[in-house]
């Protein structure tokens, strides 16, 4: 006889139907848990227990749902094990505070990571961009699209032809994507899949024939980016790819995107072609047989000192330019620095002190980046004056137009400064985050935990002034905390308002309204500021992430 | 800001490897003076990298037949080439004296096929599809880099799928485009002269005694010699087998087509030994008889040597 289904299971039940294709990682408390055949595959990559919840129970062995789980605090590591072996995994959150809800407690699916969406830096290399590909196919036309996520750059192309085929497998070389949204077309065919799979070991993901509609795709696409005429019109296949991987990234991610801002669009025939072979061959960005970057023609170019800057010079080493005077710019900027020894090295320590700020930028808009990412942001943006002053006397027209796009945010960097300490705590829940002298609340609360002995002292003195009792002591015991004690000659003085508590031989015991409300600020000081300064927190991140938003996302590009 | 590093990045490697600012242009040619392969030269820091210059165009120097033996850096010479146009193109300075490159829409390459082994394919089929792949998509501004081609098949069918290649490389009504072709058929020398644009280049070598020193000097004209056994020699293929090879080549190019090796007569007449020997022997002689040794490749020469004498 089947096990009677309890709520819990039914629920769980519920959102696995929903999410096929996905290990659901289901919060319970301290865990997420995975149950059935998610539980067995788990235990078998993750070399997980495989347990379950129904030892105790009056039913055979064969029926007892097989569970596994990994404690919440650190799920990264084992997510990233998951997804680094091409697992899609559904992350499933308790949406009410188990202590305040009323019977189960409400459960949903909040994110949906995927090799290619993954955000977190565990996932991530540094070094290397992580695309999510989407590709359209049709007869004799391909469009497609690149986006990584924790960076917030999206492309796309369209083109056909006769070499249409080949083309679309040199760009996916190129950009050697995790994940891959394949249209019906796409899916179906053996080259591509074959050149994902066995080539590139990269996820690919079905897309059904409505993901890839024109007008679907278009309603999204411009709805998305504001500049989404950089698509020409007549390639409609490339905004047909943009809108099959939005679609997909909604699905995932379920979160709007805003990082996403600017579309780019680019035509083949900008940049020299290279085919699978050649890039292997060539050994551009690792070596032939060890897979490695020493060795490789990257390894010998690469003097960058950002996470950012490390990214860009790979991708232009995989795709070089064929326009004369395109490249004469960039080799003119070369030139100034070259010849400028005092000021590279001055750009260079400047751009030392400079952190991962396209992948920072897109945790903050996110949602999940924490005290050190706002002072991380900030120390940055400092340098930003001074990299232009020393960038600016430099002829090359390139450099002056990077020039000009180098924004400080000088009111960002104003704001975290003044509101965030230099050394912020790593959790965003443990206070110790707000600088003094920001908030007149929290100041007041550190002071009542710090100085809460001097304050109660403060009251005793007050009050003997104002009442004229001479004999008066504030004291504190377990059964109702603060109290007032006055000797028993002097109990005519007491004001009306005190209400009395106890009765000793010498003395009466008070309380009145002004020592509760200090000792319920003292008791629950502490409480108060974590809550408080996560608060004044989540306001400084979502006004970084607004200014980052309108007017940094637009000068990237 | 990640620009401002790229090209931070680029000044700094450009100065401490000494390279120079290439031209760029939209012309057809690629004129290199003293180019260095910019990995290779990094790896061997204390030895000095010889540099060599490059000259092709769409005129007399279209396709440039590379020959001589695999270890004197014939792949060394044709990726060094790609990799400054390659560099040249994203913005970078590039490791020579002076470097003129006309923009190159595509680099194809045809270099050896050990990586796709474990597919299951054969060496030749992939070698086939790759050259199929790029007679199809090359333009004539495109720079093809070929390395032995047809090695992994029978000799004439190489040879001739090597020549077919070539002639369709460098017929400008067909693809025209700029070549490296290395190869071991010396006969393919043959071809300069004939066929407009055709040039032939070597890797220099000094003999001394019975030794070799490449001199990774890239030089006009035909090898005179393949230098196979000097290559088994430093390869450290022992002593007697190499003294044996020089015997059998000695012979061979006299023309004698006597019995390369003297038949052992066995101390103790043992039917059967004496039968095994001789037919061995025999064996043996007659394969020397037939072996055209202009047409091996180093690789084929040792393991040819090797399976003979495990037939003694």
């Amino acid at each position: 006889m089947a096990a009677k289904i309890t709520p819990m299971r039914k629920q769980y039940l519920a959102l696995k139907k929903k999410h096929p294709d996905c290990l659901l990682f289901f919060r319970l408390g301290d865990f997420y848990e995975m149950f059935d055949e998610d539980a067995r595959i788990a235990s078998k990559e993750l070399d997980l227990t495989l347990t379950t919840r129904d030892r105790n129970k009056d039913i055979p062995v064969e029926d007892r749902v097989p569970m596994c789980g990994v404690p919440y605090h650190s799920y990264q590591s084992y997510l990233a094990r998951l997804i680094a072996k091409g697992y899609k995994v559904a992350i499933c959150e308790q949406l009410e505070d188990p202590s305040v809800a009323q019977g189960l407690v409400e459960r949903d699916v909040v994110r949906i990571v995927t090799p290619g969406t993954a955000l977190e830096a565990s996932m991530l290399e540094e070094s290397r961009n992580n695309y999510i590909a989407s590709v359209f196919l049709n007869e004799d036309r391909c469009g497609l699209c690149f986006c990584d996520l924790s960076t917030g750059e999206v492309l796309s192309t369209a083109f056909g032809g006769e070499e249409c085929l080949s083309h679309l497998l040199n760009e996916l070389g190129r950009f050697h994507p995790r994940e891959a949204v394949l249209s019906n077309q796409a899916w179906k065919n053996e080259a591509v899949t074959q050149t994902l799979e066995e080539k590139l070991d990269c996820r690919r993901e079905k897309g059904s024939t409505k993901r890839f509609d024109f007008v679907v795709a278009g309603a999204t696409v411009s709805r998305q980016f504001e500049n989404y005429t950089v698509v020409p019109s007549d390639a409609p296949e490339a905004l047909r790819a943009v809108g099959g991987m939005l679609s997909y990234l909604y699905e995932t991610q379920k979160n709007r995107l805003g990082h996403l801002r600017v579309l780019q669009y680019y035509s083949s025939g900008r940049f020299m072609e290279l085919d699978l072979t050649a890039r292997r061959n060539l050994e551009l960005t690792e070596t032939l047989r060890g897979k490695e970057k020493r060795g490789s023609l990257l390894w010998v170019l690469d003097q960058t000192k950002t996470a950012m800057g490390g990214r860009l010079l790979r991708s232009w080493l995989e795709k070089p330019l064929l326009n004369p005077a395109e490249i004469g710019k960039r080799l003119a900027a070369v030139r100034d620095l070259a010849a400028d020894l005092v000021a590279r090295e001055e750009i260079v320590l400047c751009l030392k002190e400079i952190t991962d700020l396209e992948r920072l930028i897109s945790r903050m808009v996110y949602g999940n980046a924490g005290g050190r990412d706002l002072v991380a942001l900030s120390a940055g943006l400092h340098k930003i004056p001074r990299l232009r002053e020393l960038l600016n006397p430099m002829p090359s027209s390139l450099l002056r137009e990077v020039c000009n796009q180098l924004d400080e945010l000088a009111e960002l960097t104003n704001l975290i400064d003044q509101a965030i300490v230099d050394d912020p705590p790593f959790s965003v829940r443990e206070g110790g985050m707000i600088r003094d002298g920001y908030s007149k609340n929290v100041d007041y609360l550190r002071n009542v935990m710090t100085h809460g002995k001097e304050m109660v002292a403060e009251i005793e003195v007050r009050t003997k002034e104002s009442c004229g009792i001479k004999n008066i002591r504030v004291k504190y015991n377990r059964v109702f905390g603060y109290y007032i004690e006055v000797a028993k000659s002097q109990t005519d003085l007491v004001p009306q308002d005190w209400v009395r508590k106890q009765t000793t031989v010498n003395a009466e015991r008070y309380i009145n309204q002004e020592l509760k409300d200090l000792e319920h600020t003292i008791l629950s000081a502490k409480d108060q500021i974590t809550d408080l300064e996560y608060q004044i927190f989540e306001q400084v991140r979502q006004c970084a992430a607004d200014q980052v938003e309108q007017r940094w996302l637009r000068l990237t590009y | 800001m990640a620009q401002a590093d790229v090209l931070t990045s680029l000044a700094a490697v450009a100065v401490h490897n000494h390279y120079c600012m290439p031209v760029v242009n939209e012309s057809t040619d690629i004129e290199i003076v003293d180019g260095r392969h910019p990995v290779v030269e990094k790896v061997l820091k204390n030895t000095l990298f010889v540099p060599n210059d490059t000259k092709m165009d769409h005129h007399d120097n279209l396709l440039a037949i590379i020959t001589g033996p695999n270890m004197a850096g014939k792949s060394t010479y044709m990726r060094q080439v790609a990799l400054i146009c390659l560099m040249a193109q994203i913005g970078s300075f590039v490791p020579a004296k002076i470097a003129r490159i006309g923009v190159v829409d595509r680099v194809f390459t045809r270099i050896g096929a050990s990586d796709d082994l474990a597919a299951g394919q054969s060496t030749f089929m992939v070698e086939m599809s790759e050259v199929a792949e790029l007679l199809k998509n090359a333009t004539n501004r495109s720079l093809l880099i070929l390395d032995e081609i047809g090695r992994g098949t029978s000799t004439y069918d190489g040879m001739s799928i090597a020549r077919a290649v070539l002639e369709f490389c460098a017929d400008r009504k067909r693809l025209g485009a700029k070549t490296l072709f290395a190869t071991h058929y010396h006969e393919l020398s043959a071809l300069e002269g004939t066929i407009p644009g055709v040039k032939n280049y070597h890797i220099a070598a000094k003999k001394r005694a019975d030794d070799i020193i490449f001199l990774r000097k890239i030089v006009q004209g035909g090898a005179d010699q393949s230098y196979g056994i000097e290559v088994a020699k430093l390869a450290g293929v022992p002593p007697k087998v190499i003294r044996r090879a020089r015997e059998i080549l000695a012979e061979l190019e006299q023309g004698t087509a006597a019995p390369a090796v003297e038949p052992n007569t066995p101390s103790h007449p043992e039917p059967e030994q004496v039968g095994l020997g001789d037919l061995a022997a025999q064996e043996v002689a007659a394969e020397l008889r037939q072996l055209d040794l202009n047409t091996l490749t180093p690789i084929e020469a040792m393991n040819l040597l090797y399976q003979l004498k495990r037939k003694l």
